[in-house]
């Protein structure tokens, strides 16, 4: 690779020093630091998830005990959710593109934004503690009267998580403020970027759903440290309570994790198919709805934990919806991509993944919410599975394919396209070959979270393991190959994809300050009618 | 001024009303139409821009649905 | 397309309320279900509420917040007398709160192990969530007192306005609460 010329004076380099990053402000900074904090994480998580894959290889002890194996769980949880998928896409490439995106230098509230970061890392920092007090081992899900009465630091990770919930919320209220206020004259709403608008919808998710986990969790904290038997049955408390509570927000998180996967894919669809998307009303009004209706379906969670059958009837309808508005979305990227002209790249690989994981996880949603299959399925691997697909494979697909897409974005390098297809495939394949077997495992009713199994099931185990190490080896190698872009990868221009996003107007890497007077964008974010046959 | 000063009157009158006067099966009525006196002129939402309006309004409706659904579920067992 | 600081205080402010009040809201729902479990359990527990300390609390803090709203609309001279009101008001409010909570932990109505009051079944949970809702809010209530101090130094109108927008949140919250604890028996 030939030496590097020097780059222009960007965010990265004004101004110098690691105090001026460490107190920054700068949307794009925060990004950066954003971006640490979750890979951080994901790296933590995905330790703790290869522990697990290792230990299961064989039928009963392994590498680790029973109850070290019940707080390896729990945490690869805790921090996958609340530390690397929550903030992670809005986070990262919310903050660094929702302004340049709508013409914007800054957030609405650019020193509530460096807050929201240094919550992000104070809540971190407090959940991660709780693993030199012994860890926790209630699964993530907290349930009660088991959270209220295991001896393990259960109030200090409630703490930290409320704590991460705080950093949701100011980064949430932040960015609706920002939209509603900041977008340059030429951006009216209809001309937003896709991906803002689902940053905008997962931000009322952010802001209104966030404060019933907190309650949640700080009752059972509470009740753990002074034994309140708010949720005991011993007490006259009732556990389903507990679990309206936490579901309440738990599902509609899933949309959080969701969403703004879904806005990376809109982008990066149009931009690599050259062609505007199929209905962007269509995916606006869906991307709204599944807020909405997000918010009307969490006792799915809870049918066979003893709530009524009217409720269960409810939720379970309800939850049939979110299908409606996800199939709108799911059509209208691949008409966009049927009458494009297709160029594949590395970001385009992703796509294609998140697509067959969210059709399948998605698909075994609707299957799982029908109250009578779920009967059978409820607490097995069939449920780990499912989960895995639509939230995690999802989210961690569309986040890699926002890395490589915006990659020249953040640094004005490019990666090696070789490598990222290999890690792309690798990726792919490791995901499906860890969490393929996990259905069928769940159908023969392997139960979740058990550390012993019989051994006819150990096949489906060692496959899945299997998946997993292809998984650590495709993200271990797109460290490595994207690390060394940062440092000598090749100038990639202002917008190497010749696409026609808002945010690739300005120079890449940006300035400081992107914007010297409010842009006045005459073509819009998917204007490709010059290209299309 | 006038406007707060009724608006204060009202509210008064229903507090002791619902304390001293009524049935407490009307308490939770009246406390509904006070707290509507307060969002809508004391914190001026009926004057208010559509935004913190529509805010108000979802706020509201996702407040209901979680206590309606968790009542629903312990009622209908 | 309307942009401009006070407008975008506004938006913030009602955001903020509404998180504030669906963080209520999982204990409105707590209550909510377990009223309709224990419905005995939850009439005997209004019964043992101080009835006038809770009825001059609603009387104080809908005066305070007559106060934070004339204060509002007073001009940012007068308003700084109407807001030693409201954190007079506010500060009576706390005290009866500290009193009634003194007279209920000295007949032994403390949530938990130590509950000393009837064993009707829900009885205990109704005083649970005594203490955990009247406490939350509480807590809003110092918060506000904060805000308003605040508010009172920097006279500028567009805060007082947000600020207040935040003080009547807490006296809704109360004026729910209050049939809730006191009145439904």
């Amino acid at each position: 690779m030939s030496e590097p010329t020097a780059p222009p004076p960007s965010f990265w380099t004004e101004p110098r020093g690691v105090r001026t990053w460490l107190a920054t402000t700068d949307h794009k900074r925060i990004a950066i630091l954003f971006f640490v904090g979750t890979a951080l994480a994901l790296m933590l998580g995905g330790t703790f998830a290869l522990i697990l894959r290792v230990e299961l290889v064989v039928p009963d002890h392994g590498i680790v005990g029973a109850h070290a194996y019940d707080k390896l769980f729990t945490h690869h949880g805790i921090v996958m959710v609340w530390m690397f998928m929550i903030p992670a896409i809005p986070g990262v490439f919310g903050n660094f593109l929702v302004p340049l995106m709508i013409g914007a230098n800054e957030l609405a509230f650019p020193r509530l934004n460096r807050a929201s970061f240094w919550v992000y890392a104070t809540g971190a920092c407090i959940t991660l503690a709780a693993l030199i007090g012994g860890g926790v081992d209630t699964g993530w899900t907290f349930y009660t009267p088991y959270s209220t009465t295991t001896p393990t630091a259960v109030a200090v990770v409630c703490v930290g998580v409320f704590v991460l919930g705080i950093s949701s919320v100011m980064t949430g209220l932040n960015f609706i403020v920002t939209v509603h206020t900041r977008r340059a004259p030429s951006v009216p709403w209809m001309k937003l970027p896709l991906f803002v608008w689902t940053i905008y919808a997962t931000s009322i998710i952010l802001v209104l759903a966030t404060p019933v986990l907190g309650l949640s969790l700080a009752l059972v904290g509470a009740d753990h440290v002074w034994h309140l038997g708010l949720f005991d049955p011993a007490a006259g408390g009732d556990p389903v309570l507990f679990q309206h509570l936490f579901w309440f927000y738990s599902h509609p998180a899933v949309y959080i994790m969701v969403l703004p996967a879904m806005g990376v894919v809109s982008e990066v669809v149009s931009t690599f198919a050259h062609n505007r998307p199929a209905s962007y009303g269509g995916i606006v009004v869906a991307t709204i709805g599944i807020a909405l209706v997000g918010f009307f379906t969490w006792g799915h969670h809870m049918f066979v934990a003893g709530m009524s059958m009217f409720d269960t009837g409810m939720f379970g309808a309800l939850s049939m919806f979110v299908a409606v508005f996800s199939a709108i979305k799911m059509f209208a990227w691949v008409i966009t991509f049927y009458r494009g002209r297709v160029v594949l790249a590395a970001p385009v690989l992703y796509v294609f993944t998140f697509l067959f994981l969210f059709l399948f996880g998605g698909m075994t949603g609707v299957a799982v919410a029908t109250s009578s299959l779920d009967v059978h399925w409820h607490d097995t691997y069939f449920i780990v599975a499912h989960f895995h697909f639509i939230m995690v494979g999802a989210t961690l697909t569309a986040y890699l394919a926002a890395l490589h897409y915006w990659f020249p974005k953040l640094t004005g390098r490019r990666y090696s396209e070789v490598w990222a297809r290999r890690a792309a495939v690798a990726v792919a394949l490791g995901f499906v070959g860890t969490f393929l077997p996990q259905f069928l495992l769940g159908n023969a009713g392997m139960p979740r979270r058990y550390y012993a199994y019989p051994e006819e099931w150990q096949w489906l185990h060692v496959a899945s393991t299997c998946g997993a190490g292809l998984l650590a080896l495709g993200l271990g190698t797109t460290l490595v190959y994207l690390g060394v872009a940062l440092r000598r990868g090749p100038p990639s221009g202002d917008d190497p994809w010749q696409s026609r996003g808002f945010e690739w107007r300005t120079p890449s890497p940006p300035p400081a300050v992107a914007f010297s007077a409010p842009p006045v964008w005459e073509r819009d974010a998917y204007s490709y009618e010059d290209e299309v046959p | 001024m006038t406007r707060l000063a009724i608006t204060y009157a009202l509210l008064m009158a229903l507090a002791l009303a619902s304390w001293l006067v009524v049935p407490a099966g009307y308490a939770l009525p009246i406390a509904a139409v006070k707290a509507g006196l307060i969002v809508a002129v004391f914190m001026d939402l009926a004057r208010a821009h559509p935004v913190p309006r529509i805010a108000a309004l979802v706020a509201l409706l996702l407040f209901a649905l979680l206590c309606a659904g968790t009542y629903a579920d312990v009622a209908t067992r | 397309m309307i942009s401009g600081r006070a407008h975008a205080l506004r938006i913030t402010v009602w955001l903020v309320v509404a998180s504030e009040g669906l963080l209520f809201a999982g204990l409105f729902a707590l209550y909510a279900g377990y009223r309709a479990e224990y419905p005995r359990g939850f009439a005997e527990g209004v019964g043992l509420a101080v009835g006038w300390l809770g009825g001059t609390n609603t009387l104080v803090l809908l005066t305070s917040s007559f106060a934070m709203a004339a204060a509002i609309q007073a001009g940012p001279r007068a308003a700084r007398r109407w807001l030693v009101g409201v954190l007079g008001l506010g500060g009576v409010f706390l005290g009866l709160k500290g009193a009634e909570w003194a007279i209920h932990i000295g007949d032994g109505l403390v949530p938990g192990a130590h509950y000393a009051g009837p064993h009707t079944p829900g009885t205990a949970l109704f005083v649970t969530l005594y203490y955990a809702m009247t406490g939350l809010h509480a807590l809003h209530l110092v918060a506000g007192l904060a805000m308003v101090a605040w508010a009172r130094r920097r006279e500028d109108p567009a805060v007082t306005e947000c600020v207040g927008i935040y003080w009547h949140f807490v006296d809704l919250v109360w004026v729910v609460l209050w049939p809730l604890f006191y009145l439904l028996s």
